[in-house]
């Protein structure tokens, strides 16, 4: 009964073309894993900033995980959707990175990507409000089967702070140097 | 069998031809390897099979199968690896794992069109030279043979991205001899299906593939035809069938079945011959069936011939037909031409002597047919003639066959079958005229709508799998698209193949559907196409069909070499089967039963015990899933994380160490959703109905009043007047619309928002969410008629009195004494707060007192009942030892209460004036003031002393509700005709005029649980009474009364409630057994038109309900009115000014509805003769007839309680435990000595509450009981009320405070006893009796 503490934040997301981003975030493990504490999915608020192409998010995450096995090592998924003055919204970013294997403090930069445009029509209306292609699977963010059909263009980074502590772990062999 | 007949598609299949240099090269090689190794038997077979297999693809192999029959089995079994010879073969798509084919698309999107290039890389051409370096010493060695396969090899492995093996090496150049192993290994699958054992033919292991998985499908779509259009004329259908016509006849040419059938006629017309001259007395038979066959050959000679024949003249006299119109209408629109051929004989002589001899073999043989019948004939006659001598006489001899007619007869059949010997041999061609001497042309091609185009879309399976272009569509109704689409089938097989037809319109960018055509897919063997024409008729319009002709096939994919084909997989042949596998594994020596695959369900499992599979994922695990999550530790932090556990939800602090939680703290109970109920205790099915009942009004009048919000703002936002949308969905925001909005943004500066959800419908429902606080304030002015305290309960006062000596025993004294003896004083409570009033004196006491009430709650809380009650404060002297210390005990007993459910009071704000306390039936230890013994005035000239207490008084609540949002029921769907409804709209304003008071206005069309409006007099119809009511039992009215007075009102804050709100029909009301007031009213009118009571519904404001109903009917005997208050059961008469009804705003008969335009306010002096124009405004006129029925289920069929015995209990312990938690001080001693007696008086009362209307209460029985327990000093009362459940049940004992009795030595009796009328309308009696024995 191994327990793991995930607490840090979502920091920021960088050099997004997009000026008005929020973020979607999810954690996900495998079948070994159980929640304890904590929320393992939210979306942050819209965030932009006026100088830099930076959006602060600063969305807490606080999480206990107990887990029978290493095995379906958690990961963070995270979906950047781009908002424009009509309220509307789509991704201009998806990706995600396994929660360190270590404890302590980690800092954390997932390069995210996005849906290429398909064609002259569907980046003009990308252009014009319109937004890009959306994932109708969300778990071809992680699983590689049906990956090969995309194609897509990498956008901005998504900043992670994360601090991890890891209990019991050692009980069963496992130990972090 | 099957394996022959795979041996014969085999050998049909093989079509490669070798050269003979070929051979002779490959017999070379064989050679070198068959001296390099002897071991391996029949090697030649596999060498020449693994190069023909190389070059040819795959036919080699089907040939091999012959060959290794028995002898090789061995080698076979290893080189498809066990496992694999196990594979079923019978269907090929078995073997296939089925993946769905209804994913969607990965990215949203087009599809992606790949290229395919031609690329010289892929070619190989064999040459002599080695490829590749060959680390070797006798390279030089090598033969070009030997050097030609090494590179072939080579390519091989290349392609499959790997090395070539060193021992192919070592076997092909010589040094090594290969050997091909012999697995020892025999693999037990732990699937229980039973595979089907497929053959490989041996190969080395690393060539196996394994089963093929993938196919080309190439589909060829030719042309489009229709057959029926908009544009179709009389040549279009002309041609077509003569290009039918045509088909049928080229292919009838292809087959030559004519000609086919003269020979084999030839053939055995020379047999027979032969037969007859080498005939002997045995051969008969044969001769005989070789005669038959003969003349069954000749006879479909002619058959076939004659149909070829006609067939051709159908065709010329078609096309001359089709000519013909063409010639007339001067035009031609379609392609069609035929050619013709004729050739005449060129010697006519010589045609004429082939079919004179042709024409007497036929005869000859005819003829001898004929006399060959007759001969047989003649002996059968023969033989019964000598058989049966008596008969003679009526048969005849068969007659000798003419020969002139049979003669005849062949010619005539000569004549319709074959040609004429002077006729020319025709032949029919078509003509493929090029397009530009064509010249299609429709006339007036103009005036026709623009080309049509068209293109076809081509599903596999629901698979879109492509498109064709686009084509126009030509004059002659064709479309020649003649385009291929090959399809890569992995791992499946589709069945259906569906092709929609779409016409490409040329003002929008959609298209429409117009047909769908769908036909299965036949797996046929690869080598020839399957050619298919198949119709379609248009889905929409029936002007539209046609065919499609296309063809398809399958083939492998290209890849190297021998990729299997589906048909080429075998079924290993039985015999090989038999020696290859072994008959049975030997058992596994510990027989655990355990098995982790499921078993399957048929019952033939073979006895296979194999142990338990442990995934590795499990065994890599920590431990067990189920510690970790019964973990109590996780458990507990989880629970209080999620907060819905009421023990874990304030849980400060959970233990870090498992070991330190202990076992007692609590556990989460589950982690499923939020209870709803108590756990632990189970629903009493009377419970259930109640509780369900209750929220599917509550439901209801949410969806209703959802539904009318949503309605109304739907009709108060204005239509847009401009939508750019191009399909319907505006809110997804893409497309034209969003550019559009886009520019509008940019332009205006201002979003302009289209209407997107109607959000105004959430807003008054989070209103009475708020939290808020009310002071409910209560003037109380003064209450007549509260009971005394009987005799029995003075005496001890009394003695206590007279042993002080200062009280006179003159009449006048006690008299006085006896009536103002009660000191009572009233308390106002709602919920747990309660505040009171000063005690006052007597009979007849006066307060004017004001009392306030602060509740802080929200809106949706606001559920109880304001109470107002009535208590007698009792003091008693208490003396203790020492004579001077003397102190008091105040007891206050409960007498009356008075509710008034706060969502009316919000509602009306304010109540006033003289309203009648609820007394219980039955109140021992006090009686009814005797005013008898006070004056001697007769009771009716007395008016305040009726046999009622009543309470003046003024009840107000600030804040009130009067923010509540109404009801816009009026934006609901409405039932009525449109001329009706404008009709009432009319009389609205007729009447607006005439009211006195604007708010007496009720909307005559209300909402009904449909959610529908409806006129109100259609809610009035006679519906089914009660079962205790039918008509032939005595007092059906009275039983309906009590009936309808026993269903439950739902208390909620709510607008459906009133007159606005939605009006219940009889079947949701009965089911669920919760209403409103009105509907009460609605019922019980019902109730009495069902017993033909003359009666009428009247809408009005009452005291405690606001806006209620009440019933007015006349008594049948002695034709007096009365009014029903529906909620209590109590009837008045019109005068009564203690008649809760506070204002009647309209009268609602069967036929009409009536509204108060008096201006007397007070029921008692308003009115009743409804036919009274200036009294009464009748809503409909004799033209406009009021609508009838429609709402109300006529054939309700009540439903039986449920079983009581249960609930009784369940009430009484309850009731027990309840008092004995509230008397926390003192011990608790029940008395069950008075139970059996109580019981009997509760008994009665349900029957006399029901039929003695008027009487508050029964002083016969309290005295009887003070007489019979002459030892205590009783206090208790009878409580009744519709059961709701026992919580409402505990409410009501604890406002009656008889559990406050500070007397050590004061026992308790509590009796139950439940009246149930249908339906689970259940009447709860209780008898709750406190007693002090009285020891001196």
């Amino acid at each position: 009964m191994a327990e793991v503490h995930i607490i840090g934040q979502i920091l920021k997301a960088v050099d997004f073309a997009e000026p008005h981003l929020y973020c979607k975030w999810s954690l996900q493990s495998g079948n070994a894993w159980r929640l304890v504490q904590g929320e393992v999915q939210g979306q942050s608020h819209v965030a932009s900033h006026r100088l830099q192409s930076s959006s602060d998010f600063a969305q807490p995450l606080d999480i206990h995980l107990s887990t029978a096995s290493v095995q379906g090592w958690p990961r963070l998924l995270v979906e950047v959707y781009a908002v424009n003055v009509l309220q509307q919204s789509w991704p201009v970013g998806y990706g995600f990175v396994h929660v360190p294997s270590t404890p302590g403090t980690h800092r954390l930069e997932i390069g995210t990507w996005k849906v290429a445009p398909n064609g002259l029509w569907q980046s003009l209306r990308e252009r014009f409000g319109g937004g890009g292609a959306a994932l109708s699977k969300t778990d071809l963010l992680y699983s590689g089967v049906e990956r090969y059909k995309l194609q897509t263009l990498s956008s901005g980074k998504v900043i992670v702070e994360l601090n991890l502590i890891f209990r019991k772990f050692d009980e069963y062999g496992v130990e972090f140097k | 069998m099957e394996a022959a007949l795979s041996r014969k598609t085999a050998k049909k299949k093989r079509k490669t031809h070798t050269t003979r240099g070929y051979r002779k090269r490959e017999q070379e090689v064989q050679k070198l390897i068959r001296a390099t190794e002897g071991r391996i038997s029949g090697p030649e077979h596999d060498m020449e099979a693994l190069s023909l297999q190389f070059f040819h693809g795959f036919e080699g192999e089907m040939q091999q199968e012959n060959d290794f029959a028995v002898e090789d089995c061995q080698e076979s079994d290893e080189d498809s690896g066990g496992e694999l010879a196990e594979e079923p073969t019978d269907s090929p798509s078995q073997t296939f794992i089925h993946i769905d084919l209804h994913d969607p698309p990965l990215a949203w999107g087009q599809l992606f069109k790949q290229r395919h290039y031609y690329d010289e890389s892929l070619l190989y051409r064999p040459s002599n030279t080695l490829h590749f370096q060959l680390h070797l010493s006798d390279l030089s060695e090598l033969k070009d043979s030997q050097i030609r396969m090494l590179n072939r090899y080579q390519e091989q492995s290349k392609s499959k991205s790997g090395k070539l093996g060193s021992d192919l090496i070592g076997q092909l150049s010589g040094q090594k001899p290969a050997s091909f192993l012999m697995g020892k290994h025999l693999y037990r699958s732990v699937c229980h299906r039973r595979f089907q054992s497929v053959f490989f033919p041996p190969m080395p292991p690393s060539e196996l593939k394994g089963l093929p998985s993938r196919r080309c499908l190439k589909l060829c779509l030719k042309q489009l035809r229709f057959s029926l259009h908009p544009q179709l004329l009389e040549e279009h259908r002309l041609a077509q069938q003569l290009e039918d016509l045509f088909d049928v006849y080229s292919q009838q040419r292809k087959q030559r079945i004519c000609r086919k059938l003269r020979e084999e006629l030839e053939i055995a017309r020379q047999v027979a011959l032969k037969l007859l001259a080498s005939a002997g007395q045995d051969q008969t038979a044969e001769v005989k069936r070789q005669l038959k066959l003969t003349r069954q050959l000749r006879q479909r000679y002619y058959a076939e011939s004659a149909a070829q024949r006609n067939l051709l003249q159908r065709l010329l006299k078609e096309w001359a037909k089709l000519k013909e119109l063409r010639r007339q209408q001067r035009f031609q629109c379609t392609r069609f031409q035929l050619g013709l051929r004729v050739v005449h004989p060129p010697d006519l002589e010589a045609s004429y002597c082939a079919w004179k001899e042709s024409f007497e073999t036929d005869l000859a043989e005819v003829y001898r047919e004929h006399l060959e019948l007759f001969y047989t004939r003649l002996r059968l006659w023969t033989d019964q003639k000598s058989h049966s001598r008596t008969a003679t006489g009526h048969s005849k001899p068969p007659r000798k066959p003419q020969f002139d007619r049979i003669m005849a007869s062949l010619r005539k059949e000569y004549d319709k079958t074959f040609k004429d010997p002077e006729e020319p041999y025709v032949e029919v061609f078509r003509l493929h005229a090029d397009e530009a001497t064509a010249r299609l042309s429709i006339p007036g091609g103009d005036q026709l709508p623009k080309a049509r185009n068209y293109f076809l879309k081509i599903f596999l399976d629901g698979q879109f799998v492509g498109q064709s272009r686009t084509y126009r569509l030509e004059p002659d109704l064709q479309i020649s698209i003649n385009e291929c689409i090959g399809v890569l089938l992995e791992r499946s097989l589709p069945e259906n193949l569906n092709i929609w037809l779409y016409e490409k319109s040329t003002l929008t960018p959609k298209s429409r559907r117009l047909a769908q055509i769908s036909t299965p897919l036949v797996l046929s063997s690869k080598d020839d196409a399957v050619q298919e024409k198949l119709s379609f008729q248009a889905l929409s319009s029936t002007q539209l069909a046609g065919d499609v002709y296309l063809y398809y096939e399958y083939r492998s994919t290209e890849g190297w070499g021998s990729a299997l084909h589906l048909d080429d997989v075998q079924r290993l042949p039985d015999a090989l089967r038999q020696t290859l596998l072994p008959q049975s594994l030997p058992a596994l020596p510990q027989a655990s039963k355990e098995l982790v695959t499921p078993r399957p369900p048929s019952g033939r499992i073979k006895k296979s015990q194999l142990p338990s599979l442990i995934f590795a994922e499990q065994q890599l695990q920590f431990c067990g899933l189920d510690v970790l999550l019964d973990n109590r530790r996780f458990q507990l932090l989880h629970s209080r994380h999620q907060q819905r556990n009421l023990h874990t939800k304030q849980l400060r602090f959970v233990p870090a160490l498992e070991q330190e939680i202990s076992e007692e703290e609590p556990l989460p109970d589950g982690r499923g959703t939020v209870q709803l109920l108590e756990p632990g205790t189970y629903w009493n099915p009377i419970d259930l109905h109640k509780h369900r009942g209750r929220k599917f009004l509550q439901l209801l009048y949410e969806v209703i009043a959802s539904q009318s919000a949503r309605r109304a703002k739907a009709l108060q936002t204005p239509l847009p007047l401009l939508l750019l949308a191009e399909d319907s969905d505006r809110s997804s925001g893409t497309g034209w619309t969003a550019l559009w909005r886009a520019f509008c943004s940019v332009f205006q500066g201002q979003r302009n928002s289209l209407p997107r959800e109607p959000s105004g419908w959430s807003g008054h429902q989070s209103a009475p969410d708020l939290f808020k606080s009310f002071c409910v304030s209560l003037h109380v002015v003064r209450a007549t008629g509260v009971p005394v305290r009987s005799r029995h309960i003075l005496n001890l006062n009394e003695r206590r009195s007279s042993a002080g000596g200062d009280m006179s025993t003159s009449l006048f004294v006690t008299q006085t004494l006896m009536y103002s003896n009660v000191r009572p004083f009233v308390t106002l409570s709602y919920g747990q707060r309660l505040c009171r009033s000063r005690t006052a004196e007597g009979s007849n006491p006066t307060w004017n007192e004001q009392l306030q009430l602060q509740i802080q709650s929200q809106f949706g809380d606001l559920r109880d009942d304001l109470k107002i009650s009535l208590f007698d404060e009792l003091i008693e002297q208490q003396y203790s030892d020492e004579a001077s210390d003397v102190y008091q005990r105040v007891q206050c007993n409960w007498l009356g209460e008075f509710r008034v459910p706060i969502n009316s009071l919000l509602a009306s704000r304010t109540f006033e004036g003289c309203i009648e306390l609820a007394m219980p039936k039955v109140l021992v230890g006090y009686k009814r003031p005797l005013i008898d013994s006070v004056t001697n005035m007769p009771t009716d000239q007395y008016p305040e002393f009726k046999e009622a207490v009543h309470l003046w008084f003024y009840l107000s609540i600030e804040p009130g509700g009067g923010d509540l949002a109404p009801l816009h029921s009026c934006a609901l769907a409405c039932a009525e005709k449109p001329e009706l409804q404008q009709y009432l709209d009319e009389r609205r304003l007729e009447l607006q005029q005439l009211l006195p008071q604007p708010q007496r206005y009720v909307e005559p069309l209300v909402c009904t649980a449909q959610g529908k409006r409806v006129c109100l007099t259609r809610l009035m119809d006679p519906v089914p009474l009660p079962p205790a009511a039918v008509p032939s039992g005595e007092n059906p009215l009275e039983i309906c009364i009590r009936y309808v007075s026993l269903l439950s009102h739902l208390r909620s804050y709510d607008p459906c409630q009133g007159f606005r709100g939605v009006w219940l029909d009889n079947q949701s009301l009965l089911d669920s057994t919760w209403c409103s007031v009105k509907d009460l009213g609605v019922l019980l009118c019902n109730y009495m038109l069902s017993l033909g009571l003359e009666c009428w519904l009247i809408l009005g404001v009452s005291c405690p309900h606001g806006e209620c109903s009440f019933v007015l009917f006349r008594q049948p005997e002695t034709a007096e009115l009365f009014l029903v208050s529906p909620a209590t059961g109590k009837r008045y008469q019109l005068q009564d000014v203690h008649c809760p009804l506070r204002r009647i705003y309209c009268v609602v008969g069967k036929q009409n509805i009536y509204f108060n335009i008096q201006t007397e306010t007070r029921v008692s002096m308003t009115h009743f003769n409804l036919q009274d124009g200036a009294c009464w405004f009748p809503l409909f006129r004799r033209r406009v007839p009021a609508p009838q029925s429609g709402v109300q289920k006529l054939d309700y069929a009540y439903k039986r309680s449920y079983e009581l015995s249960q609930l009784q209990k369940h009430i009484e312990r309850k009731i027990m435990k309840k008092i004995s938690a509230w008397r926390t001080t003192r011990k608790t001693i029940w008395n069950r000595a008075f139970q059996p007696r109580l019981h009997k008086i509760l008994c009665d009362m349900e029957d006399l509450s029901t039929f003695s209307r008027g009487r508050y209460d029964e002083p016969i029985f309290s005295e009887q009981l003070e007489r019979e327990f002459p030892n205590y000093r009783l206090y208790g009362f009878t409580l009744n009320f519709a059961y709701t459940n026992l919580a409402a049940i505990s409410e009501r004992i604890r406002t009656s405070c008889i559990h406050y009795n500070h007397d050590a030595s004061v026992e308790f009796c509590v009796a139950v006893h439940l009246h149930a009328h249908a339906n689970d309308v259940l009447s709860v009696w209780l008898f709750l009796l406190s007693m002090v024995p009285l020891v001196e």
